[in-house]
């Protein structure tokens, strides 16, 4: 009636950026250990 | 219409924006560690040419280096594109990687600088300025891209008051030029006594709403009370 409410993103995604960020730091130092 | 009736993104788009998130951050590690390991032999390195070389690079400090600079603009374009394909807070999600570079980066050169390594001592000056300078170019733009925290003004109850009882008065005002009865739920009073209370239950609004001073007010209540007494 007035207007689409605005769209919020589920926090599952939130959750799965934070283990990305998580998981990229481990990947990050176990690279380094791997490559060194 | 449910939130997930309308969602704009994609599974696809999820997995290769985690994707993103990953593998930027893991570049952001290896440039973090790989200068680490090239201050602790001093802060410089050199490997491959045709030159003779004085010190030579940690093993495989180079590749670390070069995935990690390379790294970082690819997964950092991924990032970008998903995210705006996700859209939100996703969208710009990726520009949180150039403070990260710099903070990162730039507390190497603030604890290298404070406890160099080896047998030297003391401040490194060609380490502390660089740090600062990092920081700063890190730390600022940060500040910029945090959320904007208004300061949550509750709304003034007395404004309102006075505003609502302006637009009131306003609107009787209307309302006995033309004519109109103004409609109310006070009991119809009548009477000389009823028509004092009424004056000063309007005296008392006035003041309420601001028209009135406190001072004015006391006088125009004794005027009427005296006129009464008088009358």
């Amino acid at each position: 009636m007035f207007g689409a409410e605005p769209y919020r993103h589920p926090r599952w995604l939130a959750v799965v950026v934070v283990a990305a960020v998580v998981g990229g730091l481990w990947l990050g130092v176990w690279l380094f250990g791997a490559i060194t | 219409m449910n939130d997930e009736a309308r969602r704009p993104f994609t599974t696809g788009d999820v997995v290769l924006y985690a994707v993103g998130v990953v593998g930027l951050v893991a570049c952001l590690t290896l440039l973090f560690l790989g200068m680490r390991a090239v201050m602790d032999i001093g802060g410089y390195c050199a490997d491959g040419g045709p030159y003779e070389i004085n010190q030579h690079c940690p093993e495989g400090i180079p590749l670390v280096m070069i995935l990690g600079v390379f790294g970082l603009f690819g997964f950092g374009a991924l990032m970008g594109w998903k995210g705006v394909a996700i859209g939100g807070v996703y969208a710009g999600l990726v520009l949180l990687a150039w403070p990260a570079l710099f903070l990162s980066l730039g507390w190497n050169f603030l604890e290298y600088a404070f406890n160099p390594p080896g047998d030297e001592s003391g401040i490194v000056w060609g380490w502390l300025i660089p740090g600062v300078l990092f920081v700063l170019m890190g730390g600022l733009p940060l500040l910029a891209l945090l959320p904007e925290r208004r300061p949550t003004k509750a709304p003034d109850s007395t404004e309102l008051r006075r505003t609502r009882s302006r637009l009131v008065n306003a609107m009787a005002a209307r309302a006995d030029q033309r004519g109109w009865r103004v409609a109310s739920n006070a009991p119809t009073r009548s009477g000389p006594q009823d028509d004092l209370v009424s004056k000063l239950e309007r005296l008392s609004a006035l003041r309420l709403n601001g028209t009135l001073t406190e001072l004015e007010f006391e006088q125009a209540k004794r005027a009427l009370l005296d006129a009464k007494a008088g009358g």
